[in-house]
């Protein structure tokens, strides 16, 4: 659970660029993320950030996340697809099975929403994961960002594992009083005593800080020098080229919050929303007998 | 140096003050212990050296405070930084950075120390403190005294012209221990570094002290040079024993490597534990101890090799509840053990877990925490708890389950005295009830209070073993097997 998003050390392409330049595009895959709902943009962010999440080695934690995810957008999909509520007008059904009448534009709206996730999560997952958080934090110092902000930034990046590791630590606590530390049944009695320890470590970690003169007016200085060579200073900037281009022709042709109209094929519509069904099905029993077993 | 005039701390509104009224003058270039036992105030008087209290843990303050000539309560704590180092009792809550070397840097950084001065400094603190080749670690996967010594290097490298230090051997091997003096010694007389450091250890540990402070309930009981002839004395054992029970835990040839790391924590370690028999087992910080404890109980696997609890392979997946009765862990983190919002609920935990019976529940509860001297604080919450206090609730907890097997991992941090006494007396009843009883510590002298057989291990291997007397009885040597291997703290 705790290394979804954490650093991975590795010698990879991607491991070796500034954070800059990693941050530049990440900028720019979650500004189109934003940017639109058109489905074909988001799946061109979302796979480029999968391929390239794959071709440094830690494509495993990005397929980990995902199938973390998988249900939860099944569940976005279906709901979209068979609730009426989202039917707008003009109203099309894209296929009708039995009593359910799939919506082409509650399909649409799913699929976008789950691209538009997915989209972000690669991109963050492929930068997280290659990149150390002191060097995330020394990126976002040389991009300016004042010091306080991008602390607190790669401290919630931190937060993430601290909390993660406390968790695994209660679990072990538990499981030596006794308790039966698997599954759903023990994640919940778990969280409480987790977030009071996660709370206390912050605290530690914010005197600890302070009395390192955390604070201090006058220039900190910084032990990780954060390097920029040409190929770098490049992605950089094509980074900052692609979040304005990507933004603005997202703005411009897609359409900021309005959906495209996309005309589904009865099969396809009914393959998708079956499949979706199905992973959301397994979700909902395997929660209720983790629950009925704890 | 430090000039206090008649300062009152109180946390809260209600009962007694935390510090009644202390004056205080040390000058530069001291060397002062301040001791006393559990609760008499020497962690909240260091911390106001500095402004943490009240500025980052809530108080009211009366008085006056000096220290280098600033006020820290009236500056922020991050100002008092250039001058006052500190290290907090509680190391496993402190590291702030992904690195040990960047954690080390942290305060350099501040400091707004240039990037190229920063690197011989940050390697000459890891190299005093013992922990050089460890500067890319992270630090959560630091053994208990690695910490310690990471705590003391972040604060050292900042080169501060007071010291203060909150208790910073207790996770520390003798040799460490020993090391620390040295270098504190060598701040003070070298270079006129002022060190007040807290210290329950009333005998022993103050060599090096100019001067000891003694706390009794939140006033100065007594201030003088340390005692010349307080000297580390190895107590008697509490009843001897000739346990001949059968084996609850038999560990052979267990080898371990953690992921990414260079060499094994444990390199073929083989040992037994008979019902009714304590087992101590002692070596420098790092050397495997804790690995050891979370195999013997089952909670992590072995690469190699085999751990049988109770006559079961703790490969053989069973229940929690029955592994729990069969083997108990304290960790040697308290704070990694309590679970409950109330040290009543804490004590019950494993009991309803093991499907005791209510009023069962209830007696049992009453009775260990009357034997654990827990009873004004049932209704407290355990976090809220010192360190010490924290490590009596885990291991009351942990003894409440009535265990096959009770594995103690440092069971008496933080503790004073009195303290040490009462859980090596629960120690010495859990064995005369039939419990096998495995305790690894640096407590050279709550070893030779308990243990009927004592183990050494230096770079997970054994390196000795035999009765405790004659192991135990130069405690230095003890680490001697390591020292010339690893570099002294
Ligand atoms: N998760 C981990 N990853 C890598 N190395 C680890 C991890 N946990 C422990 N280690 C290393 O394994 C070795 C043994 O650790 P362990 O905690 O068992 O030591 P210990 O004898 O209990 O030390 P101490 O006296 O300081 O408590 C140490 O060198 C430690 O740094
Ligand atoms: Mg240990």
């Amino acid at each position: 659970m705790n290394s979804l998003f954490t650093f991975v050390p590795g010698t990879s392409w991607l491991h070796r660029r500034s954070p800059v330049a990693k941050l530049a595009w990440f900028a720019a895959a979650v500004g189109i993320a934003f940017a639109t709902y058109h489905p074909v943009p988001l799946a061109v962010v979302a796979v480029t950030g999968l391929a390239l999440a794959a071709l440094s080695g830690v494509g495993r934690p990005a397929l980990r996340t995902m199938a973390v995810l998988g249900p939860l957008a099944a569940s976005i999909i279906v709901l979209q697809a068979l609730a009426p509520a989202t039917c707008v007008a003009p109203c099309l059904v894209a296929a009708q099975v039995g009593p359910f009448a799939i919506g082409g534009a509650g399909l649409t709206r799913g699929v976008s929403l789950v691209l538009r996730v997915l989209a972000m999560e690669t991109w963050a997952v492929a930068v997280l994961v290659t990149t150390h958080p002191s060097d995330l934090f020394a990126g976002l110092r040389r991009l300016h960002v004042p010091y306080t902000a991008a602390f607190m930034g790669s401290l919630t990046v931190q937060l993430v594992p601290v909390l993660g590791r406390e968790l695994e630590i209660v679990l072990a606590a538990q499981r030596a009083r006794g308790m039966s530390a698997r599954g759903f049944g023990a994640l919940i009695p778990a969280l409480r005593p987790a977030f009071v320890a996660t709370f206390e470590r912050v605290q530690g970690m914010a005197i600890s800080m302070e009395a390192r003169g955390f604070g201090l007016a006058g220039a900190r200085t910084s032990w990780r020098y954060v390097g920029l060579d040409r190929v770098d200073q490049a992605l950089a900037i094509l980074g900052a080229v692609a979040l304005v281009a990507g933004v603005g022709a997202g703005i411009a042709w897609w359409g900021l919050d309005s959906l495209p109209v996309v005309v589904w094929p009865a099969a396809v519509a009914v393959v998708v929303t079956a499949v979706s069904a199905a992973a959301f099905g397994w979700l909902l029993v395997r929660a209720l007998v983790l629950t009925a077993r704890g | 140096m430090i000039d206090l005039h008649d300062v009152t701390v109180r946390f809260g509104t209600r009962g007694e003050p935390a510090l009644d009224a202390v004056s205080l003058q040390v000058a530069a270039g001291e060397h002062v212990v301040v001791a006393g036992p559990l609760g008499a105030g020497a962690s909240t008087l260091l911390r106001l050296l500095n402004g943490v209290v009240p500025h980052l843990v809530a108080a009211t303050v009366i008085g006056r405070i000096r220290v280098a000539g600033l006020d820290p309560l009236t500056l922020p704590v991050y100002a008092m930084a250039g001058h006052v180092g500190m290290v907090l009792d509680d190391p496993g809550l402190t590291a702030t950075q992904g690195t040990v070397a960047e954690e080390v840097a942290f305060g350099l950084e501040s400091l707004g120390i240039p990037a190229g001065a920063m690197r011989p400094r940050v390697a000459t603190a890891l190299h005093d403190v013992g922990l050089d080749g460890l500067d890319d670690r992270d630090p959560a996967t630091l053994s208990g005294g690695e910490q310690q010594r990471l705590a003391l290097a972040s604060v050292l490298a900042m080169e501060p012209s007071l010291l203060v230090l909150d208790e910073p051997a207790t996770n520390l091997d003798p040799a460490g221990a020993a090391a620390l003096l040295a270098i504190l010694r060598r701040l003070c007389v070298g270079r006129g570094v002022t060190v007040i450091r807290a210290d329950r250890d009333a005998c022993g540990a103050t060599s090096g002290a100019t001067r000891v402070v003694r706390l009794a309930a939140g006033r100065i009981a007594a201030d003088g040079p340390p005692d010349p002839d307080a000297a580390l004395g190895l107590p008697a054992p509490l009843g001897p024993r000739s346990p001949t029970g059968h084996v609850v835990l038999a560990v052979s040839d267990v080898s371990l490597t953690y992921p990414g790391a260079a060499t094994q924590a444990l390199d073929g370690i083989s040992l037994e534990v008979r019902a009714g028999e304590v087992l101590g087992m002692t070596g420098p910080n790092g050397s495997g101890k804790s690995t050891l404890a979370r195999l013997a109980t089952g909670l992590t696997q072995p690469d190699a090799g085999t751990v049988v609890v109770g006559g079961l392979d703790t490969r053989v997946r069973r229940p929690a509840r029955e592994r729990a009765a069969a083997a108990g862990l304290v960790f040697q983190d308290p704070r990694h053990q309590l679970l409950a919002a109330t040290v009543r609920e804490e004590l019950a935990l494993g009991l309803r877990a093991l499907r005791t019976p209510e009023p069962e529940i209830s007696r049992r509860t009453a009775l260990i925490a009357e034997r654990f001297g827990l009873g004004p604080l049932l209704d407290r919450h355990p976090l809220r708890l010192g360190r010490a206090t924290r490590k009596v609730v885990a291991v009351a907890a942990i003894r409440a389950m009535a265990p096959q097997l009770l594995v103690l991992d440092e069971p008496t941090i933080g503790a004073d005295d009195a303290l040490r006494l009462l859980i090596a007396q629960e120690i010495v009843d859990a064995a005369g009830e039939g419990t096998g009883v495995l305790v690894l510590s640096h407590d050279v002298r709550l070893l030779a209070l308990v243990a009927d057989r004592v183990l050494v291990v230096a770079n997970g291997r054994i390196t000795a073993s035999g009765s405790p007397g004659v192991l135990l009885a130069n405690s230095l040597a003890l680490a001697g097997a390591e020292a010339a291997s690893a570099p002294a703290l």
